[in-house]
């Protein structure tokens, strides 16, 4: 009896160890090809890069279900990481505020803007540059209703469902503003995305906003897109953010990082074959995390992912002029952050933030385009192609 | 040999009962100064700790700064969007709605359970499939069940209250002493008059104890239930600091719900002293 029970419990914590170990980017470290490097010389790899001499551990903060998470995922399962002789470590996250609280297990990461400045406000992290300018964050609403008319008089007092203090509802916004109304005039109840597509499918509220594969889910469950980030025109910033840590202590790592992200866009990019690839590891990337995707929707995510190429990338990083509002004065903004302030402002504008907390990013030089500078400069002396 | 007049005896009697109250009283008064000392020491250190800057006040706020929050939310709705009051009213909305259905329904489902076998061997195996699973877990099926209002939250909270109370109201009954129940047997009672003569009133001390477990449950639910769906309520607030990287804010919203906490406790040991006075 006593060897039987302990086979079961030896079988169980088999089957739990084999469990703990799938592929998924939440395990652990990628271990395809750990320690097998060969590659020595820059030309030698993918990208042109120069692998490092010795083993290095990159730890991502990983958005689950985010299209700007997708190169570092695409990145490892093809191998470029490995060849560099860099492990890569998951640490997948669904919010940006979860993600900065756990900033010390992590080096980089991509997050909205409204993540991001928590991040900046609350952790000293920097923003070292741009992802997703995410366009399809949408507002949507039954097919029968009234409110797809975008009428002042329909919007006021219905209930809308989305999570507070993020772009979703700065979209949110924008199209009360553009019919005249504020927040006042509606009902908002905070949730997160998914639980707001599963209580509006349950009857809830009167429409949601929402971002991403929840906002193709919703187009695929019949709801009306009314209108979406692209269609109103408002900047949706996603930063590419480090540690204070990783800058101090592994920058050629986070730079290598930062080139092999944009690297690997620029390759998803390069043919359909490419991005139907990358289209492919987005859905294996989700259904490793748990977040509800098909064929179609990781295809209708991955066509709305703007990601800027390297060079543009760099431009944003880069490229000064006066701030817009008007409000800081002592130097010209980078583009970075002049994007990132739409949020910002927007959050200040409904209470959320001071304009203290904006100055404090700005005169900290939070969004720092030393990496962007540093990596142009090294791809150029390695003769790297990008675009 | 002399005889102790009898009223210099009830004098010295009156007298040493006198005493020994004056002694409780300086003790009890010893206890709570006590008392507030350990919180007066507790929150000095902590702000001083926060004054000379050992802890980070981006990561822990100063009680100070708490205190002045206070104030600033008794009118100031930002950053989450309702002022204090609000909040907590919001939050009493949900937590005792669950609260009081866990006890209208949980009590009686125990004491029935531990007196009756039948109604025991029909509840308890679907009680006890139902009893391990986490509250918070239940978030997905409310929503399609219950929909994102008062009634969803208040079952979140309603399932981490309804099981301690089950639970105590059970074991209560079944620790009723079987002399009594003989006794109330051999006088000719009916099985269901020595459940409401002797049954009942016997449990009620273990009773107290799992509502009391269950006060604490629905409080500590609280935030869970208000992650659900909410545009107000102390959890509210609480998930809208750390939105806002507003540690002050969090630990408003925390020190709010502990001073609640204990006013209910306070409140419910008001209630069992009245209705357990007769025990002691």
């Amino acid at each position: 009896m006593k060897k039987l029970v302990a086979t079961i419990l030896a079988l169980s914590m088999a089957l739990s160890l084999a469990a703990c170990g799938g592929n998924s980017p939440a395990s652990t470290a990628s271990t395809a090809g750990s320690g097998s490097t060969t590659a020595t010389e820059a030309g030698e790899t993918t990208y042109g890069l120069t692998p490092f001499a010795e083993r290095q551990t990159l730890r991502v903060g990983y958005f689950a279900g985010s299209a700007h998470a997708i190169p570092f995922y695409i990145a490892e399962q093809k191998g470029i990481f490995d060849e560099l002789n860099i492990d890569i470590e998951y640490e997948p996250y669904t919010n940006g505020p979860a993600m900065m609280e756990a900033s010390s297990s992590w080096d980089v990461a991509t997050a909205g803007a409204a993540g991001d400045l928590v991040g900046m406000l609350g952790y000293d992290l920097i923003c070292i540059g741009s992802t997703d300018y995410e366009t399809n964050m949408g507002l949507f609403v039954r097919a029968d209703s009234p409110l797809a008319d975008k009428k002042a008089e329909d919007w006021k007092g219905t209930t809308w469902l989305y999570p507070s203090g993020t772009n979703a509802q700065m979209v949110l916004g924008g199209e009360l503003d553009k019919m005249g109304l504020t927040f006042d005039d509606i009902e908002s109840v905070n949730m997160d995305i998914a639980s707001a597509l599963t209580a509006f499918k349950g009857g809830q509220g009167d429409g949601i906003a929402v971002w991403n594969a929840i906002a193709t889910s919703a187009e695929d469950a019949g709801f009306v897109r009314v209108d979406d980030a692209g269609s109103l025109g408002i900047t949706v910033f996603n930063g590419f953010m480090a540690t204070p840590e990783a800058l101090a202590e592994r920058r050629d790592l986070v730079k290598t990082a930062w080139e092999v992200y944009y690297l690997t866009w620029q390759w998803c990019n390069e043919s359909d074959e490419n991005m139907a690839e990358a289209v492919a590891y987005y859905l294996e990337s989700c259904e490793n995390e748990g977040i509800a995707c098909d064929e179609h929707i990781a295809e209708v995510v991955m066509s709305y992912c703007a990601i800027p190429t390297l060079s543009e990338a760099v431009s944003i990083m880069t490229e000064t002029s006066p701030d817009d509002q008007g409000l800081y004065t002592s130097r010209d903004l980078l583009q970075a952050e002049k994007d990132l302030l739409v949020t910002m402002d927007f959050l200040i504008s409904i209470g959320k933030y001071t304009s203290d907390d904006r100055n404090t990013i700005l005169d900290n030089q939070m969004v720092d385009n030393s990496i962007a500078t540093e990596c142009l400069a090294d791809l150029d002396a390695l003769g790297v192609q990008y675009n | 040999m002399s005889v102790v007049p009898e009223s210099d005896k009830q004098a010295a009697v009156e007298q040493r009962i006198a005493m020994v109250q004056k002694k409780k009283r300086q003790e009890k008064r010893t206890y709570l100064l006590l008392s507030i000392l350990g919180i007066a020491v507790f929150l000095g250190v902590w702000e001083l700790a926060s004054d000379l800057n050992l802890v980070n006040s981006r990561y822990l706020a100063a009680p100070s700064t708490i205190l002045k929050l206070f104030f600033t939310k008794l009118t100031d709705p930002n950053p989450d969007g309702a002022v204090l009051g609000v909040n907590v009213l919001a939050s009493l909305q949900v937590s005792l709605t669950g609260f009081f259905l866990a006890i209208i329904i949980g009590i009686p489902l125990g004491l029935l359970m531990g007196w009756y076998g039948g109604f025991e061997s029909f509840v308890r195996p679907i009680f006890e499939l139902v009893r391990p699973i986490p509250p918070v877990s239940w978030i997905p099926l409310t929503i399609v069940w219950l929909g994102i209002g008062l009634p969803a939250k208040a079952f979140i909270v309603f399932f981490s209250a309804f099981v301690p109370c089950v639970i105590n109201a059970y074991t209560g009954i079944k620790q009723t002493s079987p002399v009594l129940i003989n006794f109330a047997k051999t006088c000719g009672a009916s099985n269901f008059t020595t459940f409401w003569r002797i049954g009942i009133p016997s449990s009620m001390t273990m009773v107290f104890a799992g509502v009391r477990v269950a006060l604490g449950n629905a409080w500590a639910t609280l935030v869970a239930a208000e992650m659900l769906a909410a545009s107000s309520g102390l959890g509210y607030m609480i998930l809208m600091g750390r939105q806002f990287a507003r540690p002050d804010l969090i630990l408003l919203g925390i020190v709010v719900i502990g001073v609640i906490g204990v006013i209910f406790t306070a409140i419910l040991g008001w209630v069992e002293n009245k209705v357990l006075g007769w025990k002691k």
